[in-house]
């Protein structure tokens, strides 16, 4: 069980993960995680959070810019509502609050990044019945 | 990212909002506020200004056999002496418009340095400039209407400046001096034009926000108390002096710079007017240039969002949200099951996928980074047996 | 510990601004606590109803350091609007430090989602 992955969804001017990273995005020090860049964090939809959960991953990281220091001026608050509920569209109901993280740091935060991301990655992994690694679901 | 810029410089901001962050977070960064600072001083200005107009007389009379000669330097004087706290008003006053222009420039270095000053953001940076000139320009109007010698000096310098141009500069002394020489119909002009002006800044000011949504123009109280606390602090520690008041028959010549609004005539004073000029207008120009596209490396064009026709409902979620003011929802086509139809208008539009995040339809895409292909990436990744 | 601190510059702040509000009817007085420096109608409540008038005397010293140096940086009058101002600016000052110091608590470099029931 120890091996299941842990996708983080990243903005790719929040902390600087590449130095940390190897070619396939996966971070050299943790194993099974991994690291999706996108232009900001405004962009991640609730819908990809569900769909790493389907396809098996233990957790979600979801890391952005300090907030207010958003590039595109909003993305990471939006994307901060969306995960608490506050903005639509939010998480589905079914979703495991527990196995969903969201981090606010800046490009020089890489640090504060991998010592929460190692907890939360050992945290989501003792978590007892972890949704049963859905076959692929029908396509869309 | 961040290529155009010195990467020192970047660092180095960085750095030092990270540094402020550990100490006040980042609610209360005032980097993060650093449209809304000079905002708050404009308010403190109109507050403290519709004060000072109270008791403000725009007149030069100069009549010093009479005793109870009324003109611009003695209402000024009334205020700073005998008004009870006249001299604290007229020192906020003025210290506010200095710390504006401190405030409009770390703000426009801070855009500059995180990169956020081109492409879809070439109308907020150039009427940036178009308001900065429009502060430094009602700063000196309010030098004018002290009416000391320095306010003198002052006007006759620019006069000459005005001079100094081809073909518009005769129409623009006459327009600066309400008239062909220095009269009670200048002041009347000057006080107009420093008001006049304030006001059409909020104009100006407009025109900057109207591509960004919800712009953050407030700061939290704590910063607002502290922007306000410096001022009140600074107007004990250099109480304002006034100067000799004006005598249109005297030549003075020297006076002191408030380097924040008057750096321009110390430049006056340092080379002839012709060099002058072109200084100027080339500084001018030339900040406006800094966005053209061939003074940076750009990483990639900028691809505009595009709209999935079939998929769309309508709900409008995606244009709430895009920080730019780029999506316009429009009545859908007839035969349409909907009411609306999401549009994206290119030239404003950011690339940043917002709108794809806000959308629960998948109906609006980046054509460069598809959701669907970063939902498959992820699908992938969190299926991928461990090697 | 960063909790004790923060209620540390709380208690500090608030009692700072209240000391320093406390002193601006003083500076506005003209950086005196003269009975007959306050206006008529206070002097008329102290004098009729007993309501005593705060005393300034401990600050005294102030007042002339605060001139002295009015005086060198060039005002000529009304020393106690400026005191008024020192004051007022201290007094927000402190204000700042304690409404800071409790509202950096919420802001978040990390989010936990609620889990709901
Ligand atoms: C009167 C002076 C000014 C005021 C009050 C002002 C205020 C603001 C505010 C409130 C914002 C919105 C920030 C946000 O919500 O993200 C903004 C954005 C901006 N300003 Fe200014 N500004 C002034 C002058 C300038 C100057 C002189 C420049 C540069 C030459 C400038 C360049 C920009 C740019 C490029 C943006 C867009 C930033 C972004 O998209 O994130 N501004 N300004
Ligand atoms: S959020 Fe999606 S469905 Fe709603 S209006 Fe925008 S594009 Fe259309
Ligand atoms: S990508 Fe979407 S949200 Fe971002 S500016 Fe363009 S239209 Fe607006």
């Amino acid at each position: 069980m120890s091996e299941q992955k842990v996708i983080t969804l990243i903005c790719e001017r929040a902390c600087d993960l590449d130095s940390v990273c190897n070619e396939q995005g996966e971070v050299k020090e943790v194993d099974g995680l991994h690291v999706v860049k996108l232009p900001c964090s405004g962009m991640i939809q609730p819908l990809m959070i569900e769909a790493a959960m389907k396809a098996g991953a233990a957790g979600v990281i979801v890391t952005g810019c300090q907030i207010g220091d958003c590039y595109y001026r909003e993305g990471n608050r939006m994307i901060r509502e969306r995960l608490l509920g506050q903005r639509p569209p939010g998480l589905k109901k079914t979703v495991d609050r527990q196995r969903v993280l969201a981090l606010w740091l800046s490009r020089p935060q890489k640090d504060r990044f991998l010592s929460e991301a190692k907890e939360f990655v050992a945290f989501v992994r003792q978590l007892p019945a972890p949704p049963p690694p859905a076959a692929k679901p029908a396509a869309k | 990212m961040y290529t155009s810029i010195p990467k020192g410089l970047t660092d180095l901001t960085l750095a030092i909002e990270k540094g402020t962050n550990a100490v006040i977070s980042n609610r209360y960064n005032p980097f993060y506020y650093h449209g809304a600072l000079p905002q708050f001083y404009l308010w403190v200005l109109f507050l403290s200004g519709l004060l000072l107009f109270a008791y403000y007389i725009p007149t030069i009379d100069n009549a010093y056999f009479s005793a109870n000669l009324v003109n611009a330097w003695t209402s000024v004087d009334y205020i700073t002496g005998k008004l009870p706290m006249g001299a604290v008003v007229r020192g906020v006053h003025r210290y506010a418009g200095d710390a504006m222009v401190i405030t409009i420039v770390l703000h426009a270095l801070r855009v500059w340095v995180t990169d956020r000053y081109r492409q879809y953001r070439w109308v907020q940076w150039i009427s940036g400039i178009v308001l900065l000139l429009m502060v430094l320009f009602i700063g000196q109007t309010g030098y004018y209407l002290v009416w000391d010698e320095r306010s003198l000096v002052l006007t006759r310098m620019t006069v000459s400046a005005c001079e100094a141009l081809p073909i518009i500069g005769p129409g623009l002394k006459a327009w600066f001096l309400n008239g062909s020489a220095i009269t009670n119909l200048t002041l009347s002009n000057f006080l107009f034009i420093h008001i006049g002006l304030s006001f059409t800044l909020l104009f100006g000011l407009w025109v900057h926000y109207v591509r960004m949504t919800r712009p953050v123009i407030t700061p939290p109280p704590a910063i607002n108390y502290m922007l306000m606390a410096v001022l009140l602090l600074v107007v004990f520690a250099y109480p304002i002096t006034s100067g000799k008041m004006a005598d249109i028959n005297s030549a003075p010549t020297s006076f002191d710079i408030d380097w924040f609004f008057l750096f321009p005539y110390w430049l006056m004073a340092k080379v002839d007017l012709t060099t002058y000029w072109v200084l100027m207008i080339g500084a001018t120009v030339g900040l406006c240039l800094v966005p053209l596209p061939s003074l940076y490396k750009a990483a990639a064009p900028i691809e505009a969002a595009e709209v999935v026709l079939t998929k769309c409902v309508g709900c409008s979620l995606c244009a709430n949200d895009c920080p730019y003011q780029a999506i316009e929802m429009v009545p859908a086509p007839a035969g349409s099951r909907f009411k609306l139809l999401a549009t994206v208008k290119p030239y404003r539009c950011s690339g940043c996928g917002v709108c794809v995040g806000a959308c629960a339809f998948d109906a609006i895409d980046l054509p460069n980074l598809l959701d669907s292909d970063v939902t498959a990436q992820i699908r992938a990744m969190a299926e991928a047996k461990p090697n | 510990m960063g909790k004790t601190i923060d209620i540390v510059l709380v208690v500090v702040g608030a009692i700072a601004c209240l000391a320093l509000t406390g002193l601006m009817p003083w500076a506005e007085l003209g950086m005196t606590g003269a009975p007959d420096a306050w206006p008529l109608w206070l002097r008329w409540i102290n004098q009729n109803l007993g309501i005593p008038l705060p005393s300034y005397d401990q600050v005294a010293s102030l007042s002339t350091g605060w001139s002295e140096y009015l005086k060198k940086a060039g005002a000529e009058s009304s020393f106690g609007d400026y005191a008024y101002s020192l004051v007022m600016g201290l007094a927000m000052v402190a204000a700042a430090i304690g409404i800071a110091a409790i509202g950096r608590e919420e802001a978040e470099e990390k989010t936990v989602l609620p889990v709901k029931k």
